[in-house]
């Protein structure tokens, strides 16, 4: 017969060690707890944030002796950096093309897979490949691959009679040759995210919708998409944060050409502060950055996380 | 005997074959990843040639640094072999090599931490920073004297007045041409010191391009092409005196006017952007280009193909005087840092080496560039290198024709605003409108 939780629980707490605590429950146990995690996070992250707030409003120049106050300058001259709003505008393009492309093909490739299809094993591991493959890799790869003399896109497009293009290397088409690769790559990670949001819908959901009436659509509409919402919450927020981390396929594959047609907000930060070593500018894009995605993260869970429990 | 129940099924083929696929690219990623991590520690790390206790011997362990450069690792290592067997002081001496990318980076960061190598190669783009931030030695407090440099190299190694760094070898860029093809194309092949009009030059191209398969005449970076076509009609970055950028003057807008239409609607050109896969030379190589945009630092990879090359001077632009065209003149230069806990002992040691006549006298042989020492140009070991590669003479005539780079603390700025908008010069925009945004940029950084 199973014991009342009460009595597990006083058994638990009598099995651990007390460390002198005579509660378990006090502050001062709750504090020990999450001490650690305060203190790594200060360091790690909270600190070094403050610092490049620290460092924005300054001219810092890694070698120079003094470093003067400037103000709100760098923000300043953010406003009317024309490559500055390149990179915001790319980089907005690159996430937005990755909700509302890369989010719902993994919908439907999680979908699929859920149907347990015969081979349905071989196909999610050949989806979920790319993700744990190096982006550096992939990005040295589909370069190859984006050739517009013998890379094998353009030998695709040559059998169907459409002249190739020159990827990587015109205006109009590097931003989207990296929004492609980088779907491909991602698109797996999203697809077992909501494959495991599937897999926690319990049947008997969709046994009452069917005894009601529902046929595939009415079940996926009024059944599984509510349900998704979570992880649907989850998978945009994580796939906006990773977008607007932008850089590894810029460097690799473009430079941020031609003409920062490809130019990301990192790689521009990457620019300003490990090439041309502006410290004090790079560190204002970097905090602009942060407040962007900060911003997009608290819109999103005012306006749909507060719902997301079923 | 292999009995059924030991065979592999095909589905366990599949999984072992999809692990180790997995496990392959896995790998690939970690070991790329690596690198970049095994620069940075080993950038750390680099302080231990300064601070080291010495070997045996008992003297002090040199540590150089430079970029990664398999054309030139291996005369560094001897030259580091042969720094350390001179000096009693230096008991052993080694070098440190970091992706470009990341370079100048770790340099930087080298002489903030305290951690500075005992000398550093650097680019041309990069020495006057380091001169500007006083973190380079003067080459006269190791009683080397400027004069005794070849110009482009001593003016690029020199920034308000103070020469801080030793042009190790020093470069000139011209004409690569395939004699097989130009043979075929019906064009007589120019004598080897002979310079081109920009009419001549266009008549080429397209007879090349029309006469051959290749469909295009000449390839050249984007960027850096575009630079040797404005110097070699009288243009520049910025004036005479550094107080206003005119790369948007009468010289650059005719170079624009004359290299946009042969890019962006004949497609006779080819411009390469930075970072692309394949460059100028590539394009040479592989016989997809008959001309192409060459560095004198090409020639050991040039002897090593089998295309019938040779060079000849930059072709000459109708602002300029006959006879004449200019490119960058540009190099690898070393700086003794001042400061980084750098030891300046040993780098005022290697800074020594590094300009003396015999290491200058075979940098033309070991690498290809040409001596940043004017004496080393009379030796008997240069003068035998000329004589064993005759196709060096366009090198040796327009050495002297090189433009040093702006000096200038933010001539890499400059470098990249340039070339960025020499990017949009190939999409088809409007060249004033470009060169103007370029110009502007320009102003911002002087």
């Amino acid at each position: 017969m199973a014991q009342p939780p009460e009595t597990r629980r006083e058994q638990i707490t009598d099995a651990l060690p007390s460390f002198g605590i005579a509660d378990p429950d006090s502050n001062i146990a709750w504090y020990m707890l999450i001490f650690p995690k305060i203190a790594l996070m200060a360091a790690v992250l909270i600190l070094p944030f403050l610092g490049s707030v620290y460092i924005s409003l300054h001219e810092w120049a890694p070698l120079a002796t003094s470093h003067p106050f400037v103000g709100l300058e760098n923000y300043a001259r953010l406003l009317s950096d024309s490559v500055f709003h390149s990179a915001l505008i790319n980089t907005a393009t690159y996430s937005l093309a990755l909700i509302l492309i890369d989010v719902p093909i993994a919908l439907g490739l999680a979908i699929l897979l859920d149907m347990n299809l015969r081979g349905t094993r071989i196909y999610s591991a050949s989806i979920f490949l790319p993700v744990v493959t190096s982006w550096v890799v992939v990005s040295l790869i589909w370069t190859w691959l984006y050739n517009p003399d013998y890379g094998m896109i353009n030998a695709f497009l040559n059998v169907f009679g459409i002249a190739g293009l020159d990827w990587l290397n015109s205006r109009d088409t590097s931003l989207a040759a990296i929004i492609i690769m980088s779907i491909w790559k991602h698109v797996g990670f999203n697809m077992v995210i909501f494959l495991a949001g599937l897999k926690g819908i319990p049947d008997s959901y969709y046994e009452a919708a069917t005894v009601d009436g529902a046929g595939r659509w009415e079940r996926f509409r009024y059944v599984t998409l509510p349900l998704l919402k979570p992880t649907s919450f989850f998978v945009i927020v994580v796939t906006l944060i990773f977008s607007f981390r932008l850089f590894t396929q810029v460097f690799v594959m473009t430079g941020g050409g031609p003409v920062n047609s490809s130019i990301s907000i990192v790689y521009y930060f990457w620019q300003q502060g490990f090439q041309e070593f502006n410290m004090g500018y790079a560190s204002a894009i970097a905090v602009v950055l942060f407040v962007i995605v900060f911003a997009f993260s608290i819109i999103q869970q005012r306006s749909w996380g507060g719902d997301v429990d079923y | 005997m292999t009995s059924e129940r030991d065979r592999l099924t095909r589905r366990q083929w599949i999984t072992l074959m999809s692990a180790a696929g997995i496990s392959g690219l896995a790998g690939c990623g970690s070991d790329g990843g690596d690198g970049g991590e095994d620069g940075g520690s080993d950038g750390e790390d680099g302080s231990g040639g300064s601070d080291g206790d010495g070997g045996d011997s008992g003297g002090e362990s040199a540590t150089f640094w430079a970029w990664n450069d398999p054309g030139l690792t291996p005369t560094r290592e001897e030259q580091a072999e042969e720094f350390a067997s001179m000096h009693d002081q230096v008991s052993e001496a080694g070098w440190e090599n970091f992706p470009f990318e990341n370079y100048l980076s770790q340099v930087t960061n080298s002489v903030s931490a305290n951690t500075a190598p005992d000398s550093a190669a650097l680019s041309v783009l990069w020495t006057p920073r380091f001169i500007d931030q006083g973190v380079a030695m003067d080459v006269e407090d190791a009683g080397l004297n400027p004069d005794d440099f070849v110009a482009a190299g001593r003016q690029n190694s020199s920034y308000d007045g103070t020469m801080g760094a030793v042009p190790w070898y020093v470069d000139c860029r011209m004409l690569g041409i395939n004699r097989a093809d130009f043979e075929e194309a019906g064009i007589e092949v120019p004598d080897r010191t002979y310079r081109p009009t920009w009419d001549e030059f266009a008549g080429w191209i397209d007879t090349l391009s029309s006469e051959l398969d290749h469909g295009n005449g000449f390839s050249l970076p984007a960027g850096e092409g575009f630079d040797a076509f404005v110097l070699s009609n009288g243009g520049g970055y910025i004036n005479d005196d550094a107080t206003e950028g005119i790369i948007n003057n009468d010289a650059a807008v005719g170079a624009a006017e004359f290299l946009q239409p042969k890019v962006v609607d004949e497609e006779t050109v080819i411009a390469r952007p930075t970072g692309a896969t394949d460059t100028g030379i590539d394009d040479f190589l592989t016989g997809n280009a008959p001309m192409y945009y060459a560095g004198s630092w090409q020639v050991p990879r040039l002897q090593d193909s089998d295309v019938d090359w040779q060079f000849i001077p930059f072709p000459s632009g109708p602002n300029i005087a006959d006879d004449i065209s200019h490119t960058w003149s540009a190099g690898v230069f070393y700086m003794a840092p001042t400061a980084g806990d750098a030891n300046e002992e040993i780098g005022q040691l290697w800074l020594e080496y590094v300009a003396s006549e015999e290491v200058q006298a075979r940098v033309t042989d070991e690498v290809g560039g040409f001596p940043g020492l004017k004496s080393a140009y009379e030796t008997d070991t240069f003068q035998q290198t000329l004589e064993d590669e005759p196709r060096l003479e366009t090198v040796e005539q327009e050495i002297e024709n090189t433009k040093p780079f702006p000096s200038h603390p933010e001539v890499a700025s400059m470098w990249n605003s340039v070339h960025t908008q020499a990017e949009a010069l190939w999409q088809g925009d409007d060249i004033q409108t470009v060169l103007d945004q370029a110009a502007q940029e320009i102003e911002d950084v002087l």
